[in-house]
């Protein structure tokens, strides 16, 4: 069986962001799953560059109440 | 020369008038090292991503400042720790100059309606299982039509 393969671009090099800013929570969103988890590079396609960057923004939004660790339904 | 960046969290039982008498307070701490302050605004109360010390909003404050030495940091931060009004606090480098904020916008409280919100999510990031979800639903489809077809 063949799978019809989707091409994958990283955000960032489409959109031309460089820096990404840990309390643009809006931005930051789009790469974790609703429960609060960090998606994977190789779903997002993101280059490992700025991936890294991405995960660590997200980590200090995390730390400063902006972003959820977990969130799982009612309380979160 | 270096910049950083400041973002605490106060209190958000406190009146204005007070949450403005803190901002005053670590602006005259800071003023005490050698350090120019760029920005020191309050970006109004929002709601936190998850409880700190029992509450559920908080009174967010940026500040950003340079300096030439940064061995006052550890001083700082202890400060801010011992301030029983600042739940949380982080300071992170800053690679850039930031850019000097005249008008000052509140961020508007934002709702729970619109934190559900799944159209944010990009067209070009796929859901982990779609694919091998949509090869199941095929299959099962030709099997019903080859059941059906020996019968």
């Amino acid at each position: 069986m063949t799978f019809a393969t989707k091409k994958k671009y990283c955000y960032f090099k489409e959109n031309g962001i460089t820096f990404i800013d840990y309390k643009d929570v809006k931005l930051l969103r789009r790469f974790v799953t609703e429960q609060g988890k960090i998606i994977p590079r190789r779903v997002t396609g993101s280059t490992a560059k700025m991936h890294r960057q991405l995960v660590r923004a997200i980590k200090q939004s995390r730390n400063i109440a902006l972003m959820p660790f977990t969130s799982s339904g009612v309380d979160g | 020369m270096r910049y950083y960046e400041l973002l605490y969290i106060v209190n958000p039982n406190l009146e204005d008038d007070k949450a403005k008498g803190i901002i005053d307070e670590i602006g005259t701490e800071i003023s005490k090292y050698k350090v120019s302050i760029i920005n020191h605004h309050m970006w109004g109360k929002k709601r936190l991503a998850y409880p700190i010390k029992n509450n559920k909003y908080g009174i967010y404050i940026l500040l950003q400042f340079s300096a030439e030495q940064f061995d006052f940091l550890k001083e700082f931060e202890r400060f801010l720790i011992l301030n029983k009004s600042v739940i949380r606090h982080q300071i992170v480098g800053l690679d850039a100059e930031p850019v000097k904020v005249e008008t000052i916008e509140l961020i508007a409280e934002d709702d729970d309606s619109t934190d559900d919100k799944v159209g944010d999510l990009p067209d070009d990031v796929p859901d982990i299982d779609s694919e091998d979800e949509e090869d199941l639903e095929e299959s099962e489809s030709e099997e019903e039509i080859k059941e059906e077809g020996e019968k």
